[in-house]
């Protein structure tokens, strides 16, 4: 099967005053089409360095990373903006929606951005699916933390992305909540064939997924437990 | 395209405070701005339309005498078969009325036929043209300006004395046409015909009068080449040739200068109301840095995201031209009326198409020109941020905003010299305003850091308050900044006029000035004047010779007029130098200085004068005069008094004071040149009061009516309330800055606030009360308003001495009340805005914002 996401020996460093700290060292990693990715890491690990990397958001300082057999640093910043709305959608902790749109046109956004025709019916359905078919119009004030995770999940899918990039999604909801917003996640992308990299600390959830990466001291391990289970 | 409005319209929409407080303030920049421009192109239009009938011909020619036979050859070469000529003649003197009171006027003795171009409006008779009343001509009749009916107590049908004719008052002239070269007269205008003017007897001894020729050219000629070919066939420095466009000019010079004055001051404004969009569209981005990652991090480029905002800007620019028009619309006719003793006929203002235009421009480009730092947060925007928790994508400081400020800095100056039409003027408001601005922002900057140490030990209010104004520097500054500027703006300006009016002392009986001044006195009625006076216990006090000469070389080169074509000039530098240069001179002799004059460089010219050396005669120059001239001490100059060329060498440079109405000249000869040369006498009468000033005047009109007398007092008054009416206008710009100033502090008020807003809640959950919070946006806001109104007030102080001192003939007082009132003023409007714009976040309850965590 063809390989959807190809990172090869990324490394990033960051300077803290004087003192140089490598984030990332040399890390390789290979996703295939509607595969299931989860991250572990404690915190300040690079967990969400990786992830804009991925996303394009970052450069590596050195490495090369592989979307759709597109290397991303061949792509100028508005080329790599176009790709990104195409080819991936992400899920944020904090959801990172527009404070003074609505649900509605906060999920319409990517598909305005890439010149979609009935953007706002596309994203009517995509809020339909996540179940929020009766807040359409509600900014995200008026919303609750469950119901901005559903919005912004309908957001990274509304374009139907080929990767879903998840920083940590239910981490700012309460169990339940963040139960079902997960359940919600993992059905969609299984539905719509997405590939999934999920950066989570829940255990639980990772068990979930087809692989679970741990993220420590630079480098990306395999979880020994999960395969020796 | 179509992403990039949808975004930019949502942002106006989901953002209504911000848009409508950028809208608001922008257009209240544009209000002043608009509405000098729009008064200026009314005033050129009705320059450009109406100047035949200002000067009443194609063109004329004027001269403080008859054109000599040879002169008059010399023209009639020039112009074409078929061409009319009709002659006028005017000059000032006095009148004087059966009821025994005398007033002076301008006299304009007309040939039937004048003018060529407009109407005469009458009280009784209407419009008249070409003045084709023949009981003017025919009958010793006469028309006056409205003013004198009770000036005089004169009316219809009863007669008026003038020199040492009987005239009766046939009609009012409510408007008049024709030889308009003053935009304002000294004197209220008598209309006699030409025919009449002997009998007066006016000019038979030596009354200073001008001779003019006006022409009305066949359809179809070559105006231009006509007029250029007499100018260079009559280089006679005392005869001026004005073609219609040049007398439009000079008629409406005063109001030119005016609105130039006031765009540049109206640009004050509007750069402070763009300050103050350009700072409110900062808090907006920097409140939106989150969104515009999120929407980086959707896909969209930065270019989009940038363009997204300025397309917004330009939607608020158009927006806030509109109301911004509809206020011009209701203030230019008021703009208008205000200036309407500056104009020789009303100016009927429109807004035109390229008003308009440029509003649009204006607003759009300033938008986005003062948006550039921000629009430059952008592009260096983080977007990968957003996965870190605590960090937000915008929150960095760079110093390199300073550059993205330079284009705006370059666009002032650009507007500036374009408003200004003057390099020079141009120039030096760009400097001054500039260094103003720089002075304000280091010692606002300076201040603040001070302050919060002063008060280290105060209450806690005051703490807070100082803690608050010091921490939050860019805040502070850029409020203290724009209250400044328009603190020494509307303090300046008055600084002037009360030091005018000081200088003039028209309420002081006492006063330095001379109360009545008297011209046209020949050699022969000295004496009889002086010893009239003298029974009378009213001396004739600075008696002196007035001697009318013609340069003819200065440094060794025969005198020519400027080359430059003064009628086509547009350019402010230029006509005023022409008109300078252009002038023939009056000068006179005398062996001592008076008050009133200073020698600035060089001795006091030799006291005797041998008429047999070949030492030529030594003169005192007036330093602005000798500034356009080009000449310095030591320098040569010829000149010709009555016909006869004397070398003379300029061996000091004066300063006078003209303001003190003494009777002072450019040049100055020593005695002993001059004394048979023909001349006439000028002098003054001082210390009279109202009773003995009415008295004398109508004494001397009875026994000497050839000569005219000028009241001072009223002249002062005049000039003064030709003073207060561009006062009036320039201070109306100056509150359109303050105006602009008050809603930057409310928008940074609003902001600090919303910064502030969980601080403020904390201090409200730690026991705080609303009335603690207050006071403490009071003090914060009520220090800065007083340390601003403080330092603009003593800047415009400096500015106004400065300029007093170097421009205005040292005319220079400070007065106390007005800045004081204005410092209480702005304090006042500064708490009260502040409180205003901070109140929602004061009285909000502290556990919404928990819930809201």
């Amino acid at each position: 099967m063809q390989t959807l996401l190809d990172l090869k020996k990324i490394t990033k460093t960051f300077h803290q005053g004087e003192q140089r700290v490598e984030v990332l060292k040399s890390v390789n990693l290979s996703v295939k089409p509607g595969e299931r990715i989860a991250i572990l890491g404690q915190s300040g690990t690079g967990k969400s360095t990786l992830l804009s990397i991925m996303a394009g958001l970052d450069h590596p300082d050195l490495g090369t990373i592989e979307v759709n057999q597109q290397n991303l640093a061949s792509l100028n910043q508005d080329e790599l903006s176009r790709f990104r709305s195409k080819h991936i959608g992400i899920v944020f902790q904090q959801y990172h929606l527009m404070r003074h749109l609505t649900a509605l046109e906060n999920v319409g956004i990517p598909l305005e951005l890439q010149r979609i025709p009935n953007s706002l019916e596309k994203a009517r359905e995509a809020l339909n699916l996540v179940g929020l078919s009766h807040r359409l119009a509600h900014c995200p004030a008026q919303l609750s933390g469950g119901e901005c995770q559903r919005v912004a999940i309908a957001r990274a899918m509304v374009s139907e992305p080929s990767i879903i990039l998840a920083d940590e999604p239910s981490g700012n909801l309460d169990q339940k909540t963040g139960e079902e917003i997960m359940g919600l996640i993992f059905r969609l992308c299984k539905d719509r064939q997405q590939t999934l990299i999920l950066v989570t600390h829940n255990q639980d959830l990772a068990q979930k997924c087809d692989r679970t990466l741990i993220l420590s001291e630079g480098m990306l391990k395999q979880d020994v437990h999960k395969e020796l289970k | 395209m179509n992403f990039l409005f949808r975004n930019a319209w949502r942002e106006i929409k989901n953002n209504r405070t911000f848009s409508l407080f950028y809208i608001v303030n922008l257009a209240l920049g544009l209000v002043g701005f608009l509405t000098i421009d729009s008064f200026k192109s009314s005033l050129d239009e009705k320059v450009s339309l109406e100047s035949r009938s200002l000067l009443g011909a194609d063109f004329a020619i004027r001269a403080r005498r008859p054109l000599t036979q040879e002169e008059k050859e010399k023209v009639d070469n020039f112009i074409p078969p078929g061409t009319k000529e009709v002659k006028v003649i005017d000059f000032y003197s006095m009148a004087a009325a059966s009821s025994g009171r005398s007033r002076l006027v301008k006299v304009v003795a007309m040939e039937p036929g004048f003018p060529f171009y407009g109407k005469f409006e009458l009280k009784l008779q209407g419009k008249v043209a070409k003045s084709a009343n023949e009981l003017l001509h025919n009958r010793e009749n006469i028309w006056i300006y409205p003013e004198l009916r009770n000036q005089l107590e004169v009316d219809l049908g009863e007669m008026i004395k003038i020199g040492e004719a009987q005239f009766r008052v046939t009609d009012f002239v409510m408007n008049d046409t024709g030889l308009q070269f003053q935009p304002a007269e000294l004197a209220p205008k008598v209309f006699i015909s030409k025919n009449n003017l002997a009998k007066t007897n006016l000019l038979l001894q030596g009354n200073t009068a001008f001779h003019n020729s006006l022409y009305k050219l066949p359809l179809n000629s070559e105006e231009e080449k006509i007029i250029e070919a007499i100018e260079k066939g009559i280089t006679t420095p005392d005869i001026r040739i004005f073609s219609h466009q040049k007398a439009g000019h000079r008629a409406g010079r005063l109001l030119n200068y005016l609105s130039d004055f006031l765009s540049l001051v109206s640009l004050v404004a509007l750069f402070l109301a763009t300050l103050g969009s350009g700072y409110l569209f900062h808090g907006f981005i920097v409140n939106k840095t989150t969104d515009i990652a999120i929407l980086l991090s959707l896909g969209a480029t930065k270019r989009t995201a940038i363009f997204t905002y300025v397309i917004q800007l330009m939607l608020l620019g158009l927006f806030a031209c509109l109301p911004a028009l509809v206020c011009v619309l209701l203030l230019l006719p008021i703009v208008s009326g205000a200036l309407q003793g500056l104009m020789p006929s009303s100016v009927d203002v429109f807004i035109s198409t390229q008003t308009i235009i440029l509003a649009f421009l204006v607003a759009i480009l300033a938008g986005w020109l003062l948006a550039l730092p921000s629009l430059q947060k952008i592009k260096r925007l983080n977007p990968a941020n957003l996965f870190r928790e605590a960090a937000r994508p915008g929150s960095f400081t760079d110093k390199k905003w300073i550059l993205a400020i330079i284009p705006a800095v370059l666009a002032f100056w650009g507007l500036t010299l374009f408003q200004s039409n003057s390099w020079k003027l141009g120039n030096l408001f760009f400097i001054c305003f500039l260094v103003s601005a720089i002075i304000l922002y280091a010692i606002g900057g300076f201040c603040l850091r001070g302050v919060e140490k002063l008060f280290k030990r105060s209450s806690l209010s005051l703490r807070m308050a100082t803690r608050s104004l010091g921490r939050n520097r860019s805040h502070s500054v850029t409020g203290f900044l724009a209250l400044g500027l328009g603190v020494l703006l509307l303090n300046l300006i008055p600084q002037f006029q009360n030091s005018l009016e000081n200088e003039l002392g028209l309420d002081n009986p006492s006063g330095k000035l001379p109360k009545l001044f008297l011209f046209d006195i020949q050699e022969d009625q000295v004496e009889p004047l002086q010893d009239l006076l003298k029974k009378e216990g009213h001396p004739l006090d600075n008696l002196t010779p007035w001697v009318r000469g013609k340069l003819l070389k200065v440094k060794g080169k025969p005198y020519r007029m400027s080359e430059a074509k003064e009628p086509n000039s547009t350019n402010s530098d230029e006509q005023r130098r022409n008109r300078f240069r252009n002038r023939g001179f009056n000068l006179s002799y005398r062996d001592r200085l008076l008050e009133s004059e200073e020698i600035l460089r060089g001795r006091m010219v030799s006291l005797s004068f041998d008429p047999t050396s070949d030492k030529p005669a030594e003169i005192s120059v007036e330093q602005k005069y000798a500034e356009s001239l080009g000449i310095d001490l030591n320098d040569k100059i010829e000149i010709e008094v009555g016909g006869v060329p004397i070398a003379a060498v300029v061996v000091n440079i004066r300063r006078v004071r003209w303001t003190s109405f003494q009777p002072n000249f450019f040049v100055q000869m020593q005695p002993g040149v001059l004394d048979q040369a023909p001349k006439t006498f000028i002098a003054t009468l001082n210390h009279l009061n109202a009773e003995q000033k009415e008295d004398s005047q109508n004494l001397l009109v009875r026994n000497f009516p050839t000569i005219s007398i000028l009241d001072v007092e009223r002249t002062g008054k005049k000039i003064l309330s030709i003073v207060e009416q561009m006062t009036w206008a320039l201070q109306l710009m100056a509150i359109l800055s303050i105006m602009a100033g008050l809603v930057i502090l409310y928008s940074i008020s609003r902001e600090k606030a919303r910064e502030q807003r969980w601080e403020i809640n904390l201090l409200k959950i730690l026991g705080a009360s609303f009335k603690d919070l207050r006071n403490q946006v009071r003090i914060e806001f009520g220090l800065l308003g007083l340390c601003a109104s403080i330092l603009g007030v003593s800047l415009s102080a400096l500015v106004s001495f400065i300029l007093a001192e170097y421009i205005f003939d040292k005319v220079w007082t400070f007065h106390l009340a007005l800045p004081l009132g204005i410092i209480f003023t702005v304090v006042t409007l500064s708490v009260l805005t502040a409180e205003w714009a901070t109140k929602k976040v004061l009285l909000e309850k502290p556990n919404s914002i928990l819930q809201e965590n």
